[in-house]
């Protein structure tokens, strides 16, 4: 499919919307909201690409896992206004200048031209490109370490999990001053230079 | 795609909706019936013949209700969220296959109509990704009304139904791995051309999903978002009117939906598997009739349970998940491939 | 699955061998009641050896062509790209890392130990780190590079936040871990701005596109692969701390446990390095000429904004910090002249910096807990810490001032001489590894025809000798101030005479300079003017990225 297909401009855009909406939002359960749609549209953008699995799986993981436990965690916070104060005074006006910059430069890009298939050829969808047997065809034989390096970098933020949560409990009425005891003490901050 | 389909599809669109619609109101009252029966009681009986009015007089006594919006709710998610609960409930039907396809001449073109608004090859995915935004109507609920209770409902929904998702997924899976495939079309055909319901393949997979499904409904004994006797109604508790009343049907669809993919992935959909050995192909309006009645079966089961067993406690229920249902699960799928591993030798 | 791509796997096994260490302590930890630290150091200590062995083989067998991981080609089609690549310069960084990871899983051990914290999960994260730095190392293929960021990223966090309540280490986590995820964000960019101009995210296949006599990149192709490239320095040099994005590091650095710290400092920088190398020189060396004045002026801010922010900090760990962020400045001069020995230099350098890094923040982590003892010095501390809630803890605190360093040559003269040398090393002074390290870059880049950038590097030389002589006068002219004499752990004293013998040997045998003047044959695309390559070093191999699949080691 095109990349300038109508539908794929007006559910990109849309995307676009729902990721600064998320960004400006001044409750925190409402940027959720716009990150779930976040998530949907481009879904529907993985869908137009046709990469239906992807699309799948992009509203199971994201939208049906992450999402919620993200909204149950800021709704045991309670319900409160995200402060949007500039710690940096003109920080926005920069950051906006900033994106101008990157958007001139990326349309400089697009206007050089990139072309649609680098190796000389015309781009081609394969017939069973994005379907299930596809992806697990690839992610199984050519990038099966890849793979299972993802499922180390899981079990390590998982163990790290445990461990920072897992604070340890122990007796703490002793004084001062002995090291035998103060393995859980909070700890003096060391001095800023 | 011409007007004429577009038409088709349209038209589609709509009998989903009338039939679910119908349908939530008409398992309200075979709820009612079917309990009412149980406990010795005879149940709605003064509208119409046999109470069978009964829904429609609820509906309008819903309909003009007055709505009460509490204050201090976050206004557009309250709005919100009993629309996002509806619609999720209504797609997911979508996928479902309902009859073998006609084909009918329109206008001098020979057409073939299927009884399913899409089929795609990842449609059980669809199908598992829509019912697992479900969650989001009742979270919001909970959040938006500025209730304790409510909160307390919506939390332990969202809790629940992420735990429990992920032992149906797996065992879902399983189902998939038997036969190859994960269109709802192709789940039916193989088990008509094997001649054999999955649930006797699969029965493990089978418990497992009408354990989950009822979680992820939250029917009792699982009904924890609205366990009336700690948190008034859970998260709905400062909803009335239509708000209330699309909450409800949400829960009623819901039902209907999960129901309708036991029967297409366990009991062999609109077919027969075992009798159309014998019979043939039976025609589409037979195979409409096969599907309801088995519908009608699975929500009769969600009834008696109901009726039967009291609600666990809440921490047992996530221990449950956890600990019982998502490893045995799990060796479901790894016994179901090595089988097939075995068996494609 | 093809059963044929499993003895092809065997490519990445020095970093499953770690991997299988680190599963190995954590099943032992959670089936065996007791826990005994010493089997945990065994099984620690046996993986890192087993795999630095496997990297000392594979540097050895450099002749016969690296050993290529491409995986199994889908039955889709579609030519396997190299995923792993072993050669010398994965083995030289390889190698590096697993002594930084047996430092300290060693020193860590008695830090952890006295802390009451869990050792076996401390040794498990460390070397789950150092394994996704193994394969960052050896990653031949931009989506390897961004998971092995990844994976020992992630694991770092965890080392960060590991002492539990400890606010210092909470915060300096949760800094790193959001500046570490935009960091991890630039990185995905990057590599997908580079996918899109090229079609390949292969490191090797993109230099062959972008600049290749086959390649016949366009203009367009050529930009927006640049911009990649610029996204992806950003997320690399966040990792290496140069300085526009080095804001994290003093925080973290300061804020980490301190063998953590070291490991940091040494480990991190290292695979970073050597991912970047492979950046720069295999998929972009032959764009060599736009970008070259960007890094090396890169290389310039660097050196000088940690150099004078070193100067002035009180804060030991923290003044170590950003003497690491001037460290890499010197590292990236190195790149710059890569094509004239300039890989041999960074990686020399990396050796004799790492192991001083290591010698001098382990002596800081066997000092630690020093401070407990000193009641009036900790109160005060609270006091200049302000209300912030903090109690008038008893925790033995890590040592990481000037002050606690003082009269250290009278009380422990051990540990006053191995932080002596250590850092005499850093500034380079002549009879240390330190020096000789300095001097190959200043060569090379010399050689280069960057002669200001040589300029540039002697004057900071001098600039870092201040900040670094100061902790030596504090150990041998200031008298101690408490009377608490530091007891240190066998294991750990063993690893620091481990890191000076390193870097005496590292002074005295040729044999590393060689070793690493080989590791300089890694897969490179030569700059637009392949004269540029002295004779002596003839290993750059402009053919390389048609080595056909390489076999298990």
């Amino acid at each position: 499919m095109s990349g300038l297909d109508p539908a794929f401009l007006i559910v990109g855009a849309l995307a676009i919307v729902t990721a600064v909406g998320m960004i400006l939002a001044k409750n925190v359960v409402h940027s959720a909201l716009f990150m779930v749609a976040h998530f949907g549209l481009t879904a529907v953008l993985y869908l137009l690409l046709s990469a239906p699995f992807l699309a799948a799986a992009q509203l199971i993981v994201y939208a049906g896992a992450i999402m919620v436990l993200v909204l149950f965690v800021v709704m045991l916070l309670g319900r409160q206004e995200a402060l949007l104060d500039e710690p940096i005074v003109g920080q926005r006006w920069l950051a906006l200048a900033a994106l101008g910059v990157l958007g001139a430069a990326l349309v400089r890009v697009a206007a050089l031209g990139v072309p649609a298939a680098p190796e000389g050829g015309t781009a081609v969808v394969p017939p069973a490109f994005g379907s299930p047997a596809a992806m697990g065809d690839a992610l199984y034989t050519q990038w099966v370490l890849p793979f299972e390096v993802v499922s180390l970098v899981l079990l390590v933020a998982m163990i790290g999990a445990v461990v920072i949560a897992h604070f340890q409990r122990r007796p703490r009425n002793e004084k001062a001053g002995n090291p035998a005891i103060a393995a859980d003490a909070t700890e003096i901050p060391s001095p800023r230079a | 795609m011409d007007a004429i389909e577009l038409g088709i599809v349209a038209l589609k669109c709509l009998v989903i909706v009338a039939v679910l619609l119908t349908g939530f109101a008409y398992t309200t009252f075979l709820e009612r019936k079917v309990i009412a029966r149980m406990q010795q009681r005879l149940g709605p009986n003064r509208a119409g013949p046999f109470g069978l009015l009964q829904p429609a007089a609820d509906g309008v006594k819903l309909i003009f209700k007055e709505n009460i919006t509490p204050v201090g709710v976050d206004r557009f998610v309250y709005f919100l969220a009993p629309i996002v609960s509806m619609v999720v409930a209504i797609m997911a039907f979508a996928v479902m296959p309902v009859a073998d396809p006609i084909t009918v001449t329109i206008g001098g073109q020979v057409r073939e109509i299927r009884f399913q608004l899409a089929d795609f090859n990842v449609a059980l995915l669809y199908v598992l990704g829509i019912t697992s935004l479900a969650v989001y109507g009742l979270v919001l609920a909970g959040w938006a009304s500025n209730n304790k209770f409510a909160l307390i409902g919506g939390l332990r929904s969202a809790a629940q139904m992420v735990s429990y998702e992920l032992a149906m997924g797996v065992a879902l899976v399983s189902v998939v791995l038997v036969v190859g495939s994960l269109s709802m079309n192709d789940i039916v055909d193989w088990q008509v051309a094997k001649g054999l319901p999955l649930i006797v393949l699969q029965p493990v997979a089978f418990g497992i999903y009408a354990i989950t499904a009822i979680a992820e409904t939250n029917r009792a004994p699982f009904d924890f978002p609205e366990a009336e006797q700690e948190l008034v109604a859970g998260y709905h508790t400062e909803y009335t009117g239509m708000r209330f009343a699309l909450f409800f049907m949400a829960e009623y669809i819901n039902m209907i939906t999960v129901s309708g993919l036991a029967a297409t992935l366990f009991l062999g959909g609109h077919h027969l598997p075992f009798v159309e050995r014998f019979t043939g192909n039976l025609p589409w309006f037979v195979d409409i009739g096969v599907f309801l009645a088995k519908v009608i079966l699975a929500l009769f089961l969600f009834i008696w349970i109901r009726a039967t067993i009291p609600r666990l406690r809440y921490d047992r229920l996530m221990a449950f998940g956890w600990k019982v249902l998502l490893p045995i699960s799990l060796a479901n799928l790894a016994l179901t491939a090595v089988v097939i591993a075995f068996l494609a030798r | 699955m093809t059963p044929a791509s499993l003895p092809e796997l065997l490519v990445a096994l020095p970093a499953l061998a770690v991997v299988m260490a680190a599963l190995l302590v954590v099943l032992v930890e959670a089936l065996w009641r007791r826990t005994i630290a010493r089997l945990i150091d065994g099984i620690a200590l046996a993986g890192l050896g087993g795999a630095a062995f496997l990297e000392a083989l594979s540097l050895r067998a450099g002749d016969g062509g690296p050993a290529i991981y491409r995986g199994a080609a889908a039955a889709s089609g579609g030519a396997a790209a190299a995923l792993v690549r072993q050669d010398a310069l994965a083995a030289f960084g390889g190698l590096l890392i697993l002594v930084a990871a047996a430092f300290t899983v060693l020193v860590g051990g008695a830090y952890v130990a006295r802390r009451g914290l869990r050792q076996a999960e401390y040794t498990a994260v460390v070397l789950f780190a150092a394994a996704g730095m193994l394969l960052l190392g050896a990653a031949a293929d931009l989506i390897m590079i961004f998971l092995g960021v990844e994976a020992f990223s992630i694991a770092l966090y965890v080392l960060c936040a590991f002492r539990s309540g400890d606010r210092a280490g909470y915060e300096a986590a949760l800094k790193y871990f959001v500046l570490g995820s935009l960091a991890a964000g630039f990185l995905l960019y990057g590599t997908a701005l580079v996918y899109g101009a090229t079609g390949s995210t292969e490191l090797a296949r993109v230099g062959q596109i972008l600049s290749g006599p086959d390649g016949g990149a366009t203009a367009g192709q050529q930009t927006v692969g640049l911009a990649g490239l610029t996204l992806l320095l950003v997320g690399l040099g966040f990792k290496m701390a140069l300085v526009p994005f080095h804001h994290w590091a003093p925080d973290v650095y300061q804020g980490a446990p301190t063998p953590i710290t070291g490991f940091m400092a040494a480990a991190t920088k290292t695979a970073a390095t050597v991912a970047l190398i492979r950046v720069l020189w295999t998929a972009f060396g032959g764009l060599s000429a736009t970008w070259l004045p960007a890094v090396a002026a890169l290389a310039v801010v660097t050196m000088v904004v940690g150099n004078l922010a070193a100067i002035v900090q009180a804060d030991l760990k923290r003044m170590l910090a950003y003497s690491a962020i001037a460290q890499a400045g010197y590292v990236l001069v190195a790149l710059v002249a890569a094509a004239t020995g300039g890989v041999a230099a960074a990686l020399y350098y990396l050796l004799a910096y790492g192991l001083a890094k290591l010698g001098a923040f382990g002596v800081l982590a066997l000092l630690d807990g020093q401070g407990g003892g000193r009641a009036a010095d900790a109160a005060a501390n609270v006091a200049d810490a302000g209300a912030a809630g903090e109690r008038p803890a008893a925790g033995p605190r890590d040592a990481t001032s000037l002050a606690d360093l003082a009269g250290l040559g009278r009380t422990q003269p051990w540990l006053a001489a191995t932080m002596t040398i250590c850092l005499m090393s850093l500034v380079g002074l002549p009879p240390m590894a330190g020096f000789l390290g300095k001097w190959m870059i200043f060569q090379s880049a010399v050689d280069g025809g960057w002669m200001w950038l040589a300029i540039v590097l002697v004057l900071n030389t001098a600039l870092s000798a201040f900040y670094y002589l100061r902790p030596i006068g504090w150990m041998y002219m200031v008298e101690p101030k408490g009377d608490a004499v530091p007891e240190v752990g066998s294991g750990a004293s063993f690893a620091l005479t481990v890191a000076v013998l390193g870097l005496v040997a590292a002074l005295v045998s040729g044999g590393i300079v060689r070793v690493a003047r080989a590791a300089d044959a890694f897969d490179r695309r030569p700059p637009d003017a392949p004269a540029g390559l002295p004779p002596e070093l003839g290993t750059a191999t402009p053919a390389a990225t048609a080595t056909p699949a390489g076999t298990a080691p």
